[in-house]
């Protein structure tokens, strides 16, 4: 990716593993990424940073994602930031839910890393 | 609900198989296991990840270094320094054939007028020796030259212009002098040409052998350029494979959960039986075990299949991190065999550069005689110019000595004189006229040859801007050029060299580093089989029935999240052997 200032991706999941794990595939494809386990801070961290792009896990301890994606649409200032839910859960219902709730896209776990690249990558563009 | 079994040696069999207690106890130990699993699950994944993080990094700068080398050496830049390199060759071999063309017409030249020199001598010293005689005449008898007081300047004095004449016949022949000792200094500085000559011919053959190796080396390695793909390519495929294989601790984790969440629900039924142990009747509590002989069942598949997920995925991980390690062990090596020698320098490079450095110092040699021809050359010319002038200077006085003598002769000054003196005087006369025709025949050859030489310019050869005066500093950039080459070169191989070095030994350490293999399946295993033992125990007294096991098991289906845990209930429930294979990268393993 080339692109003279970067892109800020924030990566919203409980597991720490998953949190690894995508931030150095994303960091390795030129993204500025920011990690948070918990989904409360990732709310404030949104108001104050404005990301380019959320990627949001579903199941949450506390917040799950589809409350964090209503606090987002619900919040204060209103601002709309994309959110790609990574999930596995391919149930059609919660998928037409997180779409209802403003999801850009839900990208099936595990990803596979080109496919998931290449979709960022056009979300964020 | 089931019919009911109403065998009541059965029952009580079936109730007597495990106390609460017992079953307390033994969900309460594999919650404590299964916690284990986590931690240990856990910590391996995570080293793994953080490994893959370097590792990646690591990888794909070698990769991006291979391929940058080799597109680097065959790409156009190089391609055109390769191209400027020999058209350098071509204008130095054209230079050196146009100067040993220059050298030939102007010795060629140089030869005719040396003949044509020598014979310029003994005319001259008859010029001045008849010059002598006059004088000696004019002296001893007292001519006098008749001219018009009133009307006409008196001439000068024939003895005056002889003197003017015999001067300005000095004054060539101090310049043919000189022009001889010019023509021989060419003809020396030809000879040290000649012997130099040799060597910029070796140089060049060498140089023009040099860029054909260095061009068919960087085609060589063009052609090796698709093998450096392939492992590049099948670097990126381990790693794609890696990421999705390292998601799979989130789903092992996952579904040991769910066992979790029904074991601990179990736990409070039982709490809640044993606190109410007096009012539970026996079909209730036989019920009760039947359906944790189903969910005991039920669980032992999932972790059987949790447990095979578990060992292929790490089994992956590892292999991946090993291609990797070796992957980039053959780019590196590849790198080396292709780009450097054994000494670790780019070879073909060295041959080049050191062939370069020669002929710009054969270039500077070429240039000083290029230039010092041309400067004989000039400075030959310039003789003949002088030459020139000073024969149109004593034409002048021979016409003014012509008409004295004439008008002498012809005006009856000589009448009181003897007739031999007029005769010697007029025989003289004659003599200084085929001097002077004598000395104009050659000086019109020597024009002839000061044209040829003109003709025949080397401007061109030493032009700034154009001229071979430029072709040292071309070399000079192209040795620049080639040095940044060769540095950039061994630098990024000096680099992929270390990383690979390193990433070989790293990948081989993080591999050795997973600790948990072993104990994971063990562990799993232990649980496998206690809850085996639990559903086969319980088994015994299968003749008794109670509510049927879709309906013991369906409660478990609200902790599902992921496609394989409902695959495997749906056939234990139904009575089947599972047969799913652990997920392959994309698979159809899903998790939250």
């Amino acid at each position: 990716m080339v692109q003279s200032e970067k892109k800020k991706i924030l990566v919203v999941d409980d597991s720490e593993t998953n949190l690894l794990l995508l931030s150095a595939v994303l960091e390795d494809a030129g993204y500025e990424v920011k990690l948070m386990s918990n989904s409360y801070q990732a709310v404030q961290y949104i108001h104050d940073h404005q990301p380019d792009l959320i990627l949001l896990d579903l199941l949450m301890p506390g917040m799950d994602g589809f409350e964090f994606m209503e606090r987002l649409r619900n919040g204060h200032n209103r601002q709309m930031y994309p959110v790609v839910v990574v999930t596995a859960y391919d149930n059609h219902d919660n998928t037409k839910k997180a779409m209802d709730l403003g999801a850009e896209d839900v990208i099936n776990k595990p990803i596979d890393i080109n496919n998931f690249l290449m979709k960022v990558e056009q979300i964020v563009n | 609900m089931s019919e009911k079994n109403t065998d009541s040696g059965q029952l009580k069999s079936l109730l007597t198989a495990y106390s609460l207690k017992d079953l307390t106890a033994f969900f309460t130990r594999v919650d404590e296991q299964i916690v284990s699993l986590h931690q240990v699950s856990s910590e391996d994944f995570m080293n793994l990840n953080r490994d893959f993080r370097d590792f990646h990094g690591q990888a794909r700068q070698i990769s991006d270094n291979a391929s940058y080398l080799f597109h680097y050496i065959t790409g156009n830049e190089n391609a055109e320094m390769v191209a400027g390199i020999e058209k350098l060759y071509q204008e130095l071999r054209s230079r050196t054939e146009i100067l040993d063309g220059h050298i030939e017409v102007i010795s060629e030249a140089l030869t005719r007028l040396l003949s044509r020199l020598r014979q310029s001598f003994f005319p001259i010293k008859n010029f001045k020796q008849n010059l002598t005689s006059l004088k000696f005449l004019e002296s001893n008898y007292e001519l006098k030259i008749p001219f018009d007081q009133e009307r006409e300047v008196p001439p000068m004095a024939i003895q005056e212009i002889s003197e003017q004449l015999k001067a300005q016949l000095g004054s060539i022949e101090t310049l043919l002098s000189k022009l001889k000792q010019m023509i021989r200094a060419h003809f020396e500085l030809k000879e040290q040409f000649n012997r130099e000559r040799s060597d910029i011919q070796n140089i060049l053959t060498l140089l023009k052998r040099e860029i054909e190796s260095y061009s068919g080396h960087y085609q060589n390695i063009r052609e090796h350029l698709p093998a450096i793909k392939t492992e590049t390519q099948r670097s990126s495929e381990n790693i794609a494979g890696i990421v999705t294989n390292l998601q799979y601790q989130d789903i092992i984790k996952q579904k040991m959960e769910h066992i979790q969440h029904t074991h601990k629900q179990l736990l409070e039924e039982i709490s809640a039986m044993e606190q109410q142990e007096d009012q539970v009747d026996d079909q209730t509590k036989a019920d009760y075990f039947i359906r944790i002989r189903d969910i005991a069942g039920l669980q032992a598949a999932q972790l059987m299949h949790t447990n095979k997920e578990y060992q292929t995925a790490i089994q992956k991980i590892s292999d991946k991190f090993l291609e990797i390690g070796q992957s980039m062990t053959r780019v590196s090596a590849m790198c080396n065999q292709y780009i450097a020698s054994d000494q670790g320098s780019p070879e073909f490079m060295s041959g080049l550069k050191q062939n370069l450095d020669q002929a710009k110092g054969q270039i500077e040699s070429f240039c000083r005689f290029t230039r010092a021809f041309s400067d004989k050359r000039d400075e030959i010319q310039s003789i003949l110019d002088q030459l020139k002038d000073g024969h149109e200077r004593v034409n002048q006085y021979m016409q003014q000595l012509n008409d004295i003598l004439k008008k002498t002769l012809t005006n009856g000054q000589t009448e009181s004189k003897d007739d031999a003196i007029v005769q010697q005087i007029s025989q003289l006369h004659g003599d200084l006229q085929n001097n002077q025709g004598l000395l104009t025949s050659i000086f019109e050859d020597y024009q002839t040859i000061r044209q040829e030489l003109e003709r025949d310019s080397m401007a061109n050869l030493y032009d700034k801007g154009n001229g071979a005066e430029d072709l040292p500093g071309k070399i000079r950039a192209y040795l620049e050029k080639l040095g940044q080459i060769e540095q950039q070169i061994l630098e990024k191989l000096k680099e992929n060299n270390e990383k690979s070095e390193q990433i070989y030994s790293e990948v081989q350490n993080s591999v050795n580093r997973i600790q948990y293999y072993e104990y994971f399946e063990n562990v799993i295993g232990d649980i496998i089989e206690q809850l085996n033992t639990v559903n086969y125990n319980l088994k015994l007294y299968s003749s008794y029935s109670g509510e049927s096991k879709e309906e013991n098991l369906q409660k478990l289906r609200e902790y599902y999240t992921m496609s394989t845990e409902f695959k495997v209930h749906d056939s234990v429930s139904k009575g089947e052997s599972p047969e799913i294979e652990a997920g392959e990268e994309g698979g159809d393993l899903e998790l939250f």
